[in-house]
């Protein structure tokens, strides 16, 4: 069945062999976006549906325009 | 001029392999599919038996009912400390209902699954774990998957 998958670490995932892969600017651990920010995981999650229909080429990576920086 | 000294002999450094990308098209549209959320990130029940942090190919169910509050992450190889005050960082069921309600998508699927990745045996991942997950997701009717991971 068709997937796609958000990453945090895109070279990771285009080694694995994903098919349709969507990387907004986040640190591993926080790939659908910063905690308790509805709002932007709402946003990448969207996005990254669209995507499932969007990608037409196998492996294609497509960047999204959300950033979050863990405060370690 | 013949280079081979030694015939057979493999370099003793690990290689990994690309494997081909399996490509399956979609055929509905977002707002008439049931979607599954898929993660390697650890995620399970507060009920359930945590992964083994040292190496663990099983999976966990998680029902797409399920309060999120109910849902933890065991997992070994990365920093928790996200998952932990918000699991939709890394599970995103709470945001994936409101799109269903709101008729962007047709429903969250009734099963949904976590998994330990970031190694392992990799075989067994690829020869049993990822195939069962595929099968159950296949009988309870999903169009598509929402993967996090990597």
């Amino acid at each position: 069945m068709p997937t796609i998958i958000i990453a945090a670490l895109p070279p990771v995932v285009r080694q694995n062999g994903a098919p349709r892969v969507v990387a907004p600017l986040v640190p591993m651990g926080a790939n659908a976006g910063e905690p308790n920010n509805p709002e932007m995981q709402k946003a990448i999650v969207k996005d990254s549906l669209a995507q499932l229909i969007e990608i037409q080429t196998p492996g294609r990576i497509v960047s999204l325009p959300y950033e979050y920086i863990a405060e370690v | 001029m013949s280079l081979t000294v030694v015939k057979g002999l493999q370099s003793e450094i690990f290689v990994p392999i690309t494997p081909p990308v399996v490509w399956t098209p979609v055929e509905k549209e977002l707002k008439d599919m049931t979607v599954a959320l898929v993660t390697a990130a650890g995620v399970h029940l507060k009920s359930d038996k945590r992964f083994n942090l040292a190496g663990d190919t099983s999976f966990r169910v998680v029902p797409g009912d399920v309060d999120s509050k109910e849902l933890m992450v065991s997992h070994g190889g990365y920093d928790n400390g996200d998952v932990n005050k918000d699991i939709n960082c890394m599970f995103p069921i709470d945001r994936m209902r409101e799109l269903a309600k709101e008729g962007y998508i047709k429903e969250l699927a009734p099963v949904n699954f976590g998994f330990m990745g970031g190694g392992g045996d990799v075989a067994v991942f690829t020869e049993e774990t990822g195939p069962e997950i595929a099968k159950q997701l296949k009988e309870e009717g999903v169009d598509a998957v929402l993967l996090t991971a990597g």
